[in-house]
């Protein structure tokens, strides 16, 4: 391999890369996405019916959109870019030479994007009367230009899990039209105004005083909710239908809720079920929606989102590119290669290059870095992924048994890419590693 | 664990190819880079000289400053909205074409360059909390001004990084493993260089924005805040700039002897560059001086165009300065990438 490895031996390398994305995403579904469309969309109301109270909403929730996009949203964005160079520098490098036109229009659609916001927030005073009407024209290209920015991205993420004809073709319009990107796009597009809805309704019963512009705004976003859930649930079963058999078998393990299916079912439905009846109390009966419940679906939206991308990620393995490379870096095409002629020699920057009988355990660190540490750590928090527990007791030659066939016990692992004498290597250090943590921490529970 | 790298590692170039002419990218990468640099130095400026206005409103009681310093805040927090975005078309320019070089310094700093998003984010947050709670905080002018200075020491922070980063990808013979981002800042040879050049254009860059801006309002009949704008601006203007003659030497003094041979005569495209970015950088000094004895139009007229063709030349100064050092490497590359395609080409055919 070619590129030195940072190492994130506690949180783990797809935790660091899970907390920045699924924080750029309901950011930026909620708030970029759907909250420009309820903004406008209220101004809108407020323009035609006359009622300053709704402009008034509309121009406080420009403020906070205008805030939280330019700061957390757009710099979780690039921290998504950040984070996937520092952690899978393989992958993205990839992806960005094939999708590179496709990122090059989403740079001249994103700057569009916060110009247009830019001018929205700072001419509330300005374009009034007759020029109002160029004022809803500007919040209606911003609302436009945000979903842009999601359709070429969501090509990209799709491309990964589906890359289609791309693995044969190498072509950029096979990457771009794949066969999950108008499922994946249409179902976000109606999650991110879900989402909205679902942030911004505890928000509004708590800064808008007056009960009957409340009721108004209220009613309206109960609307949208309810069209956005059907849709949501349409596309989302077209979505999920279209992913490899192998990634779709994986969705409820990649839940964390393995062997409960009920409980998988149950906690969906419930989720999907609280937010279905919200919407239709906010349009029946918008006053009389109690706070707690319009914060719990906030809650429980939020985790609807954080859930589909993880399970997103998670249904992807052992691959980061589907058919193409695999999570660590290593590409389909170099298993043999590196079976053959060992991984170390053809790899730089791991401090060995091949294994001796004085360096067995300094071989296996670098095997285990360059190799397993995108998905586990020796002793991190997440205990499946963490060797000090999922191996305790397995024995060297019983581990490098196990690990001959990694990929075929274990269809989300890629193939162990090495010769014999590496994979031995590797497992005498992780035998190692993992009886030096649990001495570690029995010397401290004695102490204490 | 600290390994010196006795062997270069430069890594092999990916599999894939780059998606298109490579002198057109690096033609796009100079453009783009110099619109995200003004509005980066827009940003670093307009927050560090409305946090000194504020500090001078406030030891000499006079609101004229406080004033001024208002007008910056609201600025800069235009402006770095529009920085972040610019800096997208770079940042993936560099990394399609400069691959093997820029990962690995990106990766040598990994966790450092990580951190960078929160420092960012943070850095942003405060600056809202300082611009949306001038009128509010008036009467508690040191909390106010403490989330000025936060913000901006912050970001003052944030072109370090990017700085040893770009020193860095220059230099493959220098790569050390396991370094902290402290010693990292004083290993590579060009780092605090370029952070004095980046400070004075920085404020140079504002100086010159402010006098535009005050031109603007005084003809928008705001005479008050036009002169204000402009008696700032061209004196701030003024005076970095000049300073550049200082920090420009310095900064091409410490670059690799050969480089700096190429620039002194060994090219004839880097000598015939540099010459013509010391003249406009001269011009402009005089026409900035002119401009602040008679604040006559057409000096204006005269900095303006200098100034755009000063950073144009600069901008393609600094490329070719990298592709300068990375020359060596990339000649050995061409003949990897070929090596590279054979072996698959026989691997393939073997199957
Ligand atoms: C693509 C991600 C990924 C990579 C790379 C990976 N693993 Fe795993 N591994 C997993 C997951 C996920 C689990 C199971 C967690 C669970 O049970 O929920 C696992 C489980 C294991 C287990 C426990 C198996 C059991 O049945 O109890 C071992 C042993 C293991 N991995 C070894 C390795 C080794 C050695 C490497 C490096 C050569 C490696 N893995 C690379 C994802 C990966």
């Amino acid at each position: 391999m070619e590129f030195p490895v940072v190492e994130f031996p506690w949180l783990g390398s797809g935790t660091v890369i899970a907390l920045i994305a699924v924080l750029h995403v309901v950011i930026n579904h909620a708030f970029a996405i759907g909250g420009s469309v309820l903004m406008v969309g209220l101004e809108h109301k407020g323009w035609k019916e006359n009622n300053p109270g709704l402009e008034q909403t509309a121009r406080k929730m420009s403020k906070w959109i205008l805030i939280i996009t330019t700061t957390v949203g757009a710099m979780t964005g690039v921290g998504i870019w950040f984070a996937t160079t520092v952690i899978q520098p393989y992958a993205i490098g990839s992806l960005l030479r094939v999708f590179f036109w496709a990122w090059f229009v989403e740079w001249i659609v994103f700057v569009t994007e916060v110009v247009l916001l830019l001018v929205y927030f700072y001419t509330w005073d300005r374009w009034t009367g007759a020029k109002k009407k160029w004022h809803i024209r500007t919040g209606v290209a911003l609302s436009i230009a945000s979903w842009l920015t999601m359709t070429i991205i969501t090509a990209v993420l799709a491309a990964m899990l589906t890359p289609g004809q791309w693995v044969e073709t190498r072509s950029f319009w096979d990457a771009v039209a794949n066969p999950t990107w108008l499922p994946s796009l249409m179902f976000r597009t109606f999650v991110a105004l879900a989402l909205a809805v679902a942030l911004f309704t505890p928000i509004m019963k708590m800064i808008v005083k007056d009960d009957g512009l409340q009721a108004k705004i209220l009613k309206y976003f109960g609307k949208w909710m309810l069209v956005s859930i059907y849709f949501m649930i349409a596309f989302g079963a077209w979505y999920v239908f279209s992913v490899p058999d192998k990634a779709y078998s994986m969705i409820v393990w990649a839940s964390g809720l393995q062997g409960k299916e009920q409980w998988f079912r149950m906690i969906n439905l419930g989720a999907l079920a609280i937010m279905l009846v919200m919407a239709l109390w906010l349009l029946n009966r918008p006053r009389k929606v109690p706070i707690v419940v319009s914060a719990l679906v906030a809650f429980v939206s939020i985790g609807l989102i954080g859930e589909f991308e993880m399970v997103r990620e998670a249904i992807r393995k052992p691959y980061v590119v589907y058919d193409y490379m695999y999570v660590n870096g290593v590409r389909v095409d170099q298993v043999e290669q590196f079976k053959q002629e060992g991984f170390l020699t053809n790899s730089k920057w791991l401090g060995v290059s091949n294994v001796t009988e004085q360096n067995r355990l300094e071989a296996g660190h670098a095997l285990y870095v360059a190799q397993c540490s995108s998905c586990h750590t020796i002793d991190g928090w997440r205990s499946k992924r963490a060797f000090a527990n999922r191996i305790q007791g397995w024995d060297a030659t019983q581990l490098s048994n196990y690990v001959n066939s990694l990929h075929n016990a274990r269809y989300f692992m890629p193939p162990f890419a090495g010769t014999d004498q590496e994979r031995q290597a590797l497992a005498e250090y992780l035998v190692q590693a993992v009886k030096e943590t649990s001495t570690a921490q029995q010397t401290a529970a004695k102490e204490r | 664990m600290l390994t010196a790298a006795s062997s270069i590692q430069l890594p092999n170039d990916l599999a894939l190819s780059i998606p298109g002419d490579i002198g057109f990218f690096k033609i796009l990468l100079v453009i783009s880079f110099i619109l995200h640099i003004i509005f980066v130095n827009l940003t670093v400026a307009g927050s560090l000289l409305a946090v000194y206005n504020e500090w001078r409103g406030m030891r000499t009681g006079n609101p004229k400053y406080d004033h001024l310093a208002e007008e910056l805040a609201v600025q800069t927090s235009i402006h770095k909205s529009i920085a972040v975005v610019l800096g997208v078309a770079p940042l993936l320019i560099i990394s399609v074409i400069y691959t093997r070089f820029f990962y690995v310094s990106t990766l040598l700093i990994g966790k450092p360059w990580l951190m960078l998003l929160v420092i960012i984010i943070a850095a942003f947050l405060m600056l809202y909390v300082y611009k949306f709670t001038w009128n509010h905080w008036r009467n508690r002018k040191g909390l106010h001004l403490t989330f000025g200075i936060g913000g901006t020491v912050l970001l003052l922070y944030v072109p370090l990084v990017f700085l040893t980063n770009v020193s860095a990808m220059l230099q493959p013979e220098l790569w050390v493993q396991g370094q902290s981002i402290f010693t990292a800042f004083f290993h590579y040879p060009t780092v605090w260089q370029r952070y004095l050049h980046f400070l004075f254009a920085t404020l140079a860059i504002m100086g010159i924005y402010l006098i535009i801006l005050g031109n603007k309002r005084r003809k928008n009949g705001q005479q008050e805040d036009g002169q204000l704008f402009t008696e700032f601006g061209k004196n701030v203007a003024f005076l970095f700039t000049t300073l550049q003659l200082i920090a420009g030497p310095v900064l091409f003094f410490s670059l690799k002897g050969q480089v700096q041979q190429l620039f002194l005569g060994g090219s004839l495209l880097a000598t015939a560059l540099i010459s013509v970015a010391v003249l406009l950088a001269v011009g402009l000094i005089v026409s900035l001086y002119q401009f602040k004895k008679t604040e006559a139009r057409p000096w204006l007229r005269n900095v303006v165009v200098l100034f755009a063709l000063v950073v144009s030349v600069m901008g393609w100064l600094r490329h070719e300065v990298r592709d300068s050092y990375l020359a060596p490497y990339q000649a050995e590359s061409g003949q990897q990438t070929i090596q590279g395609q054979q072996s698959a080409a026989a691997e393939s055919m073997q199957k």
